[in-house]
C-alpha cells in the first residue's frame, strides 16, 4: 500500500522542491538555534546546543558526500580555491563575532572576548579551508573519473 | 512556455477531456492542465504516451518554433 508512488512526474518534481525547501529550512533554523544558544546560552551552551550540532554536522556531511560522489559542486558557486578562500573567510568572521559575543557576555571584558574571537577566527579558517580543499580534491578526482569513463 | 494548443485540438477531434486524457497517460488532471498551459515541460517519456493516446507525432503535438520557445 506504501510502495507505490502515487504522484505523478509533475507532482514529483514539485514535491522535490518543496521537501528541498523543506531541507534548507531545517538548515538555516538549526543554525540560527545554535547561534542564539551560543550567545545566550550561559554556562551550559555547548550542552544545549549539542543535539542541534549533531544533526546540523549529519545533515551537511551527507549533502556534501551525496553531491561529491555525483561530481555536483554548488548551483551558484564555482569549485575554486579563490572561492573556497573567500567561503572560510566569511565563515570565520562569522563564529568569531559569534564567539566574541558569547565571552563578552560571559565574563564582561573586551581583551578576553578579543583574544577568544582571535583564536576561533585562526582555527575556523584552518579548518574550513582544510575541509574544502579535501571536499574539493575528491569533487575533480571525481569529475574526472566520469569525463574518462565518457571518453571510453 | 507557450500554451500548447495542439494538444486541446487533438484532444477535441478524439472528443477527449482534459481528466479522459490524463487518465489514459496515468498523470493528474492537474498535470495535463499545466502542460496544455505551457507551465510544465514534461519528459519525453510522457510526450510519447500522450502521441500514443492522440494519435498524433511528437513533432505534430511539441514542436515549437524559436520564437514561441523565447516566451
Amino acid at each position: 500500500m506504501m510502495r507505490k508512488n502515487k504522484l505523478d512526474e509533475m507532482q514529483e518534481q514539485k514535491m522535490l522542491q518543496i521537501e528541498h525547501n523543506g531541507c534548507w529550512f531545517a538548515v538555516c533554523g538549526l543554525l540560527i538555534a545554535i547561534l542564539v544558544q551560543c550567545v545566550i546560552g550561559g554556562e551550559h551552551a555547548l550542552s544545549n546546543m549539542l543535539g542541534e550540532w549533531i544533526i546540523l554536522v549529519c545533515l551537511g556531511t551527507y549533502l556534501t558526500v551525496a553531491s561529491t560522489k555525483q561530481g555536483i559542486w554548488d548551483r551558484r558557486l564555482k569549485p575554486s580555491m579563490g572561492i573556497n578562500l573567500a567561503v572560510s573567510v566569511l565563515a570565520s568572521l562569522v563564529t568569531s563575532i559569534v564567539q566574541f559575543i558569547h565571552m563578552y557576555l560571559k565574563h564582561g571584558t573586551i581583551e578576553e572576548a578579543v583574544a577568544s574571537a582571535i583564536v576561533i577566527v585562526i582555527v575556523t579558517f584552518v579548518l574550513c579551508m582544510s575541509v574544502l580543499s579535501i571536499i574539493l580534491f575528491f569533487y575533480k578526482r571525481k569529475v574526472s573519473n566520469y569525463e574518462n569513463e565518457l571518453e571510453e | 512556455m507557450a500554451r500548447n494548443i495542439s494538444i486541446k485540438v487533438a484532444r477535441a477531434e478524439h472528443d477527449m477531456t482534459q481528466k479522459a486524457l490524463a487518465e489514459a497517460v496515468g498523470v493528474s488532471r492537474q498535470t495535463m492542465n499545466a502542460i496544455e498551459q505551457g507551465d510544465y515541460n514534461p519528459t519525453i517519456k510522457l510526450c510519447r504516451k500522450i502521441c500514443r493516446v492522440l494519435g498524433k507525432s511528437l513533432d505534430e503535438l511539441f514542436w515549437e518554433d524559436a520564437d514561441d520557445e523565447e516566451e
